[in-house]
């Protein structure tokens, strides 16, 4: 595990390097891990295929570059949410996106990227690496997730995430099966919204359907 | 004392309880009946069952008792009705729980096994409507899962009795679910605190318990009768847990559980391609003979009856009026078949399933509720109250002076106007011969045959005629289309349609269920709104149901009256009391305190209605109702009787000529017809429609008195039985706050619609 976050700390590392010098030289390495560390580090790396070395330079493979890529933008994007919607500054926000970006899957990555409108630099001013989730945005013109009460009749959607403000409807959304992860398909919206999933049908108010948040999964 | 004794001996000689448990609409109440042979309503809605019921386990010989409970998604309780279904679990009683699902949604079932394992309750599963599981081709590895959960699960139709001895034997094996769900280090740490702190002995685990209380379920805390010290303890320690995490703790809760049951379910629930279940044929006619037949005479009718309101009944012969009533049906049927076949008839969808979308579609929906609405009318009011009442009325009671004629017993043959007499029969109605017996021992201007026999106000030849001879025939029918209505399913889907309407006054959908059946009996309707979620829709239910809703007794005498008279005014009538609901509703969803709920509901399938439950259901319910309105009636008619001898009435009339006479513009005769309806709104209006044709002697009744007069009546007082439950449902306070708003109320509509109608053009 340790040695897991340490490859990855590498790996975003080297991608820094590469993005403000255009090249990643080994010394640069060991001037931040300690050369030690950054030997036996690189050796595994290599032994692993994510990187290829020349010289002194660094060079990733097909694999390190994509997984370089994932890690940079799990950093980054847990820099804008930390940033933009938590306020945090400071050490806690550098610290806080450290620790964010080993332990978050790539769903939790997708929903907080559309959560944010798919931004395309980090707090800093770098450039955020897209993820799939912001390219199908940009191909269907529209956010990606949106309340269930937008959306139109007939399409098939999956619940991302419920925001709660009455106890007793959410109580109850949970208890018929309505949780974030479920597939639903809208069945209509006149005179009142019916859902269908697995065997339920289930009528609804606007009022809680404006709670629901979903991303539409097939038109 | 000698009751108190033998009732310590029953509960001595109950060996055990069977409780039946589990989500809406899954069937419980069905299997209750099946084991105790005692009926209880069964319908295709959820929130049938509002109480528990309990009964002997038939064959028992009274040592086992089976309890039926309201249904729930969840043993967090949200309504009273929930809370009632969960209370009895918590109970310190040896029970064997039973709980029964709907097969197809077993996720659902499954997520109220998980709490009942915490509880540490002994179960036996029932996979319930296993036939429509198949028919949506869904299969269930059932001994998979039955060794996964190391209980007992049954395949069953409940309403087809198929695996039910399978049931009853397992009710002998039941067994502790094995499932034990970690809900993750912060939550489990909170559930050991709070276990510590509850009480030695709990009639469940603590758990279970601790993690109720976690899920912020405030009933619960009152149920366990926790003190004050403690259940401060217990908050901090739930707030502590809610500040490491996002969502409300109830919600973490059930989305471990659900997870839990998601994972189990792998590889257990599996769909083949659906399988066309309805013949070719019986579709080929649906599509082809029924739907066009049906869609046409959608069309022909909402036309017809649009020109009656509008036109008034005279000008609808003319052939313009037939030209329009068949464009009218044409135009139907090409809409409804338009979507038919562009939507549905490549769908391997079945017939009903076609018809339970159909009747919640955005715009094909409305006229089909128009026409539903006019076969209730012209089975209810129509056939119900006109036909069956007179001919009840007048050939079966008759009167007690003079002989009623008899009648033909004939048959009619539809579509002809040929009827077939078989025979005359020569009965001169019951009060006639019970008059001829009376005048053997006394004259019939004798005190006590003018009591019971007397034209004016004889207990039996007004009480109890007018009791059996109007209500019965008018309830019965109303409780049998009901029944259609609820069996089908049509009326949850009727919640959709209205929803954006209920949230004008202040409710939501759900209320139709209680508003419907108000139109049936306003008194077993005020205890329908139980299930409603919030004590503010509540109480702004039960006033609406006092107010503005006539029960069918009622509304088939007015629309039989005001319909013979005009259409026109008749739309009049539905318009004061539609507006008038509408104006009261939204002003007390705007003045009493409290929230409202928002509408989420569960559509259930629509079903082909099982006749023999209807009628099972109409009987048990007109047989209440008859035990609640006889008694009533023939008090009122008593009370009548005494203030006519004493000629109390001449001074009430007297004190209320002002407001009748003056302000209302009505006859003073008509009072009467008012103090009647303190004791039945259905027996003022013919009392005061009597009154009327007296006045106007030989010539017609004015139909703006007429109008004033109805409205009145049907937003006055509730009837004494409502006014009681009432009072036991909502407190007297409240009660009688009502009662003091209703009664100026209507009276000011009254005079305003008088001084409106006289400006009006009609």
């Amino acid at each position: 595990m340790a040695d897991e976050i340490q490859i990855e700390e590498m790996l975003e590392y080297i991608w820094i390097l590469e993005e403000n010098d255009g090249k990643a030289e080994s010394a640069r390495m060991g001037d931040k891990f300690g050369s030690d560390i950054t030997n036996t580090y690189l050796t595994s790396m290599v032994e692993e295929q994510l990187i290829n070395l020349h010289d002194s330079g660094i060079v990733f493979t097909k694999t390190g570059k994509k997984r370089a890529e994932l890690i940079i933008r799990r950093h980054r994007i847990a820099e804008r949410l930390l940033n933009d919607v938590l306020e945090m500054r400071g050490d806690e926000f550098e610290r806080g996106a450290c620790q964010f970006e080993h332990f978050v899957n790539e769903e939790i990555i997708a929903s907080i990227c559309t959560l944010l409108g798919h931004p395309a630099v980090c707090p800093h001013g770098n450039k955020i690496p897209q993820g799939e989730c912001c390219l199908s945005a940009k191909k269907n013109l529209e956010p990606v997730i949106s309340p269930l009460s937008l959306i139109k009749a007939g399409k098939k959607v999956k619940v991302v995430y419920i925001s709660t403000k009455s106890h007793t409807s959410l109580d109850r959304l949970t208890g018929i099966g309505v949780i974030p992860g479920l597939e639903l398909t809208i069945h209509q919206k006149f005179p009142s919204m019916i859902l269908e999933y697995g065997e339920t049908q289930l009528a609804l108010d606007n009022d809680i359907a404006k709670n629901i948040f979903v991303r539409i999964i097939q038109n | 004392m000698h009751e108190v004794k033998t009732k310590e001996a029953d509960s001595k000689a109950l060996d055990y309880r069977i409780a039946l448990v589990g989500n809406p609409n899954v069937g419980k109440s069905v299997l209750f009946g099946l084991f105790t042979g005692k009926y209880v309503t069964v319908s295709n809605y959820p929130g049938t069952t509002v109480e528990v019921t309990r009964g002997m386990y038939a064959g028992s010989n009274d040592t086992i008792e089976v309890v039926d409970t309201p249904g729930a998604n969840s043993l967090i309780s949200h309504s009273e009705d929930e809370r009632v279904a969960r209370d009895i679990l918590l109970r310190d009683e040896e029970k064997k729980v039973l709980q029964i699902m709907d097969a197809k949604n077993i996720h659902r079932g499954l997520l109220i096994t998980t709490q009942l394992a915490e509880m540490g309750l002994p179960i036996s599963i029932g996979l319930n409507m296993w036939d429509e599981t198949l028919d949506r081709g869904m299969s269930i590895n059932t001994d998979k899962l039955q060794e996964i959960l190391g209980v007992t699960l049954t395949k069953t139709i409940a309403t087809q009795k198929y695996g039910i001895g399978a049931l009853r034997n397992s009710i002998n094996s039941v067994k502790v679910p094995k499932i034990s769900i970690d809900y993750g280090e912060i939550l489990e740490d909170g559930i050991k605190q709070l276990e510590s702190l509850l009480p030695e002995k709990t009639t469940v685990e603590k758990r279970a318990l601790a993690v109720m209380l976690l899920s912020y379920d405030e009933d619960l805390e009152e149920t366990l009768e926790i003190d004050e010290q403690t259940l401060e303890q217990i908050h901090r320690i739930r707030d502590g847990v809610q500040k490491e995490y996002g969502h409300p703790l109830s919600y973490v809760i059930t989305k471990k559980r659900s997870d839990y049951v998601g994972n189990l379910l792998k590889g257990i629930v599996s769909y083949s391609e659906h399988e066309e279940q309805a013949g070719e044929i019986l579709r080929n006619l649906f599509f082809f003979f029924f739907m066009p037949l049906f869609t046409f005479f959608v069309g022909y009718k909402v036309i017809d009856l649009m020109m009656f309101m509008f036109a008034g009944p005279l000008d609808t012969g003319g052939q313009t009026a037939w030209i329009m009533r068949l464009t009218g049906g044409g135009i139907s049927v090409g809409f409804y078949s338009f979507h038919l076949f562009s939507r549905e008839y490549w769908s391997n969808r079945k017939v009903t399933n076609i018809l339970g979308t159909l009747t919640m579609h955005p715009a094909l929906a409305w006229p089909m509720l128009i026409v539903v609405l006019w076969c209730i009318y012209k089975v209810v009011g129509q056939f119900g109250a006109g036909d069956c009442v007179d001919f009840v009325e007048s050939k079966i009671f008759g009167s007690s002076l003079e002989k009623s004629g008899g009648f033909n017993f004939k048959a009619f043959i539809p579509f002809t106007k040929i009827e077939y007499v078989f025979t005359h029969v020569n009965f001169e109605g019951i009060n006639y011969y019970l008059g001829l017996l009376c005048q053997k021992f006394m004259s019939s201007d004798n005190f006590f045959f003018e009591l019971f026999m007397g034209e004016e106000a004889g207990l039996m030849q007004v009480g109890v005629t007018y009791s059996i001879a109007i209500i019965l025939p008018i309830v019965g029918f109303f409780f049998i289309s009901f029944g259609l209505m609820e069996d089908s399913g049509y009326l949850p889907r009727l919640a959709v349609m209205l929803n954006r309407f209920f949230k004008i006054i202040g409710l939501n959908g759900k209320a139709v269920l209680p508003m419907v059946l108000g139109l049936g009996c306003d008194t077993m309707a005020t205890m329908t709104t139980r299930i409603l979620d919030t004590k503010k829709e509540r109480v702004i239910s039960t006033l609406l149901l006092a107010l503005a809703v006539p029960c069918s007794a009622q509304l088939g005498v007015i629309a039989g009256i005001l319909g013979s008279v005009s259409g026109a005014h008749l739309a009049i009538y539905f318009f004061v009391i539609f507006s008038q609901m509408l104006l009261v509703g939204y002003l007390s969803s705007k003045i009493i305190k409290g929230t409202g709920s928002d509408f989420l509901m569960e559509m259930p399938p629509f079903r082909r209605p099982k006749i023999t439950n209807i009628l099972m259901k109409t009987y048990y319910r007109t047989k209440w109702f008859l035990k609640e309105a006889v008694p009533l009636f023939v008090l009122g008619t008593f009370i009548l009787f005494i203030i006519t001898k004493l000629g109390i009435l001449t001074y009430v009339q007297k004190a209320a000529e002002p407001v009748v006479k003056h302000f209302l513009g009505l006859p003073v005769e008509t009072t009467q017809g008012f103090i009647l309806g303190f004791l039945r709104r259905d027996y003022a209006v013919v009392s005061i429609f009597k009154a009327l044709e007296k006045d106007a002697g030989n010539l017609v009744i004015d139909p703006n008195q007429l109008i004033v007069s109805l409205v009145v009546v049907t937003l006055f007082v509730p009837c004494l039985a409502n006014f009681f439950v009432m009072i036991k449902e909502r407190g007297a306070k409240t009660a009688f706050l009502m009662l003091a708003f209703i009664l100026p109320f209507s009276f000011l509509i009254g005079g305003i619609l008088r001084y409106v109608l006289q400006w009006l053009p009609i």
